[in-house]
């Protein structure tokens, strides 16, 4: 296992019904989710999930409502407690803990962004945010500081005396964040923060987010039914359908190369030049050479950054990676064939 | 199910009943008597008894031991009610009053105190409180627990749920029985009563309270590491606070309810006053006893219901403008005439206290000052916070320190108003006078010889097999054949105990006045629901109504009808009469527009509208009046007694005072049966009329 891998989930399912485990041995594995209702009356949240979130990247996990998104990031901490499987965290198994160190690991390591919030009605906004660290046992002259000091950095400084309801939807998710940052964990999971706010306070809430992650670099679990929120802000994204995974990849490679057509149909409204880099669409080099003049690409470049390039030029453009060798060619035509999403 | 056919049968049982049992009444001579063989083995209460003493013997020193502790306690907190200066108590519960629920509570609270002692009553009103505060701590302390258990446990709740379920259909003297039984007579058996008869709604609305929290919150709180006790403290407690103040709120006022009829086992206070007043037929004296009751139950019901809202968080006074009365009386110049010096002078109170506390504050602000700056500026300013408490707290102190050194003492003499006499001389007027006999004396010939006497003498020389049959069968058909045979056993048991003809006395006079609830409180709600004025009138009479205990009701009716069976069948109408009409006016009052709409529209008449659409669509929650108004008519048969009732209260009644606690559990245990077998049947009759209209 890599070093820097931080969350490593292994064959993880989770069933719901009165006797899960029984169910889950006498399993047959070829039927659907809806033939195993049927059949045992148990409900298959999540099934057979594998994958595995390096340090300081945002893990997306994308599904519609009913996929077992958000059952399967409760069993990361073991909220819900999964039925079968393994999950490590810097190589130690959260499923074998024990009670005392589970509550460490809540304490320490890993914090939550909820979907509605989950903000405390009877705590002002500062006792909120302090709440982590309360539990923690520390003082409250050290809590209060530490509170204000991640209410700052969200952008609220001056509301710590409100109560959340006193707080637009927007403001309130700030609130739950500057919460689960205050403990400085080292995995961040968000349960579909932003579903429940406005398109453009939605937006506003993804760029901020993105803006702190620059700063502070924590390893996060991302969930969300929204592919473009997830190709904003996901470096792999893992695509769940019935509890299972489609496909998980980075955004370019789903886009590129969704794995099936369920994928395929998400695919489709993403502004592909957003999303697609030189590398994915470019030709092993023929027509260039390497001279003085031949305009250069990088590889990772996304098209969008290359439209005013490529359509003010007429032959093909250099592909050269960071060592400065030639790696590859593209031109005009087939940036515009990559950006027909039925290609 | 074929309803229609079911309809059918019922019916034909009921009439092929009713005429079979004319013949057979006319043949029979005598009151149906329970047959000997059956009855004479089962002597349920002399074995109660016998257990009574085998407990005593065996177990006494368990019981005196538990009654002990409580007795101690309530002495305890009794002499410090009395001993103290009454002033002292006064401001004890005005300051709080004034904090929670502003000036007009405040005084309010004012009020009720001075007459308490006005009239005499401070020492009795003090005996009252003591016992309910005891059971009301008592109470609240094992409710939160249990109510924090079940919310935490689905299988306890599980368990709990038909238990209290059952406790909440118990009238609330059957409480005092088994107290008897384990305590003997006195405070404590009362308390421990009280304690139990007031404990459901405490554990029902704390689970409920803690349930009703979004699973989010809770898993934010888990996610976060909180282990259970964090949670429970930092985050489901205090967020069902609202709910569990609901709670202890009707917990207090359940529990003046039975503090006040426990003088039937002899405690002390209020209760006994009444008692004693009606029982020498001093209607004055009554009187004054029942409005200290009715003060109490007002000003602990504002008072708790006040503690659960959220709390202004300033200084009362700040408020920009008092009212006394309602906002719209605003436009006549008489509210502005009483309420201006009022609102002047508590703004010039509240003035002082906040200069006091402004000096306070800076004195001692400066003395931490001397030691830490920081600290200083930070006292100053949450001293200036707790204006109203550090005021209060010196006020209170003052009052101590100048009872010390000159002496508060009683009550003053001066102060006391007694109205004993002018009431009494009103009623013994009123008793002579001509047209006021020939009023009471046909309500009275109207009353018993139209309603109670014919039904009393039909159900007691109705041979008890055609009782137990007929019931049976109505029971089959309208809940079924497990029910059937419950209510079998249960009138079995009845008359098994030789309780035949007292069930059937009590059965015919809560029927009566069920049915007269119904006559006046049908049109009532009908009427409230047309006029805004008219019910803007009830509502308010309607919520004090329901707040007091029963035992207040009996007082009017005995002022102006005296002690006889009527008089009993009067007080049950009055005290069952609410729930009536608030369920007529709620009934109608949720029938969408449209319905009438759609009548007026086929040029239906108001009348018509009425009869063939609002009140058919009213049915269910009519109905649903119909089962409260049984129940708590039953509730009220053991309380009517003391003003000529007759039936199976009266033999509880006789069982208590004469120490006989075997007749007076049996005679107990039969009115719950009466009300478990007509709750169900009331209940099952609701639940067919919600299902016919598909509601």
């Amino acid at each position: 296992m890599n070093s820097s891998t931080k969350i490593v989930c292994n064959n993880v399912w989770k069933i719901f019904g009165p006797n899960p485990e029984k169910t889950l041995a006498g399993l047959d594995h070829s039927l659907s989710r809806a033939e195993i209702l049927e059949q045992t009356g148990h409900v298959v949240a999540v099934r057979n999930m594998s994958f595995r979130v390096e340090e300081g990247e945002t893990f997306v996990v994308m599904g519609l409502s009913g996929s077992g998104k958000s059952t399967l990031v409760r069993c990361l901490s073991r909220l819900i407690e999964p039925t079968s499987g393994e999950v490590l965290i810097d190589n130690d198994d959260v499923i074998k803990m024990d009670a005392a160190a589970l509550t460490n690991l809540r304490r320490t390591k890993m914090s939550m962004v909820f979907q509605h919030f989950g903000l405390f009605p009877h705590r002002r906004v500062v006792d909120n945010i302090a709440f982590g660290l309360e539990i923690r046992g520390m003082g409250k002259k050290e809590r209060t500081d530490k509170a204000m000091e991640v209410l700052e950095m969200v952008g609220l400084s001056g509301w710590d005396q409100h109560f959340p309801r006193e707080l637009s939807g927007g403001m309130q998710q700030r609130v739950g964040l500057a919460r689960a940052m205050a403990v400085n964990p080292e995995v961040l999971i968000f349960d579909e923060p932003f579903s429940a706010l406005d398109p453009l306070i939605r937006r506003e809430m993804q760029d901020e987010l993105l803006r702190l992650q620059k700063l502070v670099k924590k390893t996060m679990v991302f969930i969300t039914h929204d592919f473009l929120e997830a190709i904003k802000m996901g470096d792999h994204i893992a695509i769940m359908k019935d509890g299972e995974t489609s496909q998980i990849g980075t955004p370019e490679e789903l886009v590129a190369e969704p794995a099936d057509d369920y994928v395929r149909e998400f695919t489709e409204d993403v502004p592909r030049y957003k999303v697609l880099s030189v590398a994915k669409i470019m030709q092993p080099p023929e027509n260039v050479t390497l001279s003085d003049n031949t305009t250069t690409v990088k590889p990772d470049d996304k098209l969008e950054a290359l439209i005013d390039l490529v359509s003010s030029s007429n032959g093909p453009l250099g592909v050269v990676d960071d060592s400065g060798e030639l790696v590859g060619e593209i031109n005009q035509a087939m940036v515009l064939k990559a950006m027909n999403s039925r290609s | 199910m074929d309803t229609g056919k079911n309809r059918l049968l019922m019916w034909a049982a009921i009439v092929l009943g009713f005429f079979s049992s004319i013949i057979l009444v006319r043949n029979a001579g005598d009151a149906s008597v329970f047959p000997a063989f059956i009855s004479d083995p089962f002597q349920f209460s002399e074995w109660i008894n016998q257990g009574e003493d085998w407990l005593k013997k065996n177990y006494r020193w368990f019981t005196r031991m538990i009654a002990g502790w409580i007795e101690t306690a309530l002495y305890t907190v009794e002499d410090f009610l009395i001993e103290s200066p009454w002033l002292l108590i006064l401001m004890l519960f005005i300051l709080p009053s004034i904090a929670y629920g502003g000036l007009p509570l405040g005084l309010l609270t004012l009020v009720g105190g001075l007459f308490w002692g006005g009239v005499g009553m401070w020492e009795p009103t003090m005996q009252t409180l003591a016992l309910m505060g005891m059971a009301v701590i008592l109470s609240v302390f094992f409710g939160i627990l249990l109510g924090i258990t079940s919310a935490q446990s689905d299988r306890f709740e599980s368990i709990l749920k038909p238990i209290l379920d059952t406790m909440q259909t118990m009238p609330a003297f059957v409480y005092l029985l088994p107290a008897v039984f384990f305590f003997g007579i006195g405070g404590p058996p009362a308390i421990m009563a009280t304690m139990i008869y007031a404990l459901p709604p405490v554990i029902r609305l704390t689970n409920l309270g803690i349930r009703q929290i979004p699973a989010e919150t809770i898993e934010a709180a888990h996610s976060f590491g909180a282990n259970r006790l964090q949670t429970l403290v930092k985050v489901q407690l205090p967020l069902s606070l609202p709910s569990i103040m609901l709670g202890i709120n009707q917990t207090i006022m359940m529990a003046l309810g039975l503090v006040v009829l426990a003088t039937f086992i002899g405690a002390d206070g209020l209760g006994s006053e009444v008692w004693k007043a009606i029982y020498k037929l001093r209607v004055g004296w009554s009187l004054e006893g029942g409005l200290c009751i009715v003060f109490m139950a007002i000003i602990f019901d504002r008072l708790s219901l006040a503690l659960g809202r959220p709390k202004p968080s300033a200084l009362p006074a700040n408020t920009t403008r008092f009212y006394l009365l309602p906002q719209s009386f605003d436009i006549y110049p008489i509210a502005k005439i009483i309420e201006r010096p009022i609102g002047a002078g508590w703004n010039f109170i509240a003035m002082c206290g906040q200069g006091f506390t402004q000096i306070i504050a800076v004195t001692l602000g400066s003395i931490v000052n001397l030691f830490d700056s920081v600290r200083g500026q930070a006292f100053v300013i949450g001293i200036r916070r707790h204006a109203f408490l550090v005021s209060s707290i010196a006020l209170l102190l003052s009052i101590s320190i100048f009872d010390h050194f000159f002496g508060i003492g009683e009550f003053l003499e001066s102060m006391q108003f007694s109205f004993r006499e002018p009431v009494d001389n009103a009623v013994a007027w009123l008793t002579v006078n001509p047209a006021f006999i020939a009023f009471t004396k046909g309500l009275r010939a109207l009353v018993y010889l139209y309603f109670l006497h014919p039904l009393d003498v039909f159900l007691t020389y109705l041979p008890w097999y055609i009782v137990v049959a007929v019931l049976s069968i109505v029971s089959w058909i309208s809940v079924g054949r497990n029910f059937a045979l419950v209510c079998f056993c249960l009138l079995m048991f009845i008359g098994a105990c030789d309780l035949w003809e007292q069930a059937m006395l009590t059965l015919s006079s809560v029927l009566v006045s069920v049915l007269i609830c119904f006559i006046i409180g049908i049109p009532l709600g009908i009427l409230s629901t047309r006029s805004k004025r008219f019910d803007m009138i009830l509502r308010p009479v309607l919520d004090a109504m329901q707040t007091l205990p029963s035992f207040v009701y009996l007082i009017p009716v005995l002022m102006f009808f005296g002690g006889n069976i009527v008089s009993a069948v009067i007080a049950t109408v009055i005290y069952a009469l609410p729930p009536v009409i608030r369920l007529t006016a709620l009934g109608i009052g949720q029938i969408p527009v449209t319905y009438t709409e759609v009548s007026s529209s086929f040029g239906g008449t108001t009348s018509q509208t009425l009869i063939k659409v609002k009140l058919p669509m009213a049915l269910p929650s009519i109905m649903l009046g119909l089962n409260q108004a049984v129940m708590m008519a039953l509730a009220m048969q053991v309380v009517t007694p003391l003003i000529g009732g007759v039936g199976l209260g009266r033999e509880v009644f006789n069982a208590l005072n004469t120490s006989n606690t075997g007749e007076g559990l049996a005679a107990g245990i039969g009115i719950v049966l009466l009300a478990i077998i007509l709750d169900r049947l009331s209940q099952a009759w609701t639940q067919t009329q919600r299902d016919a209209l598909g509601v």
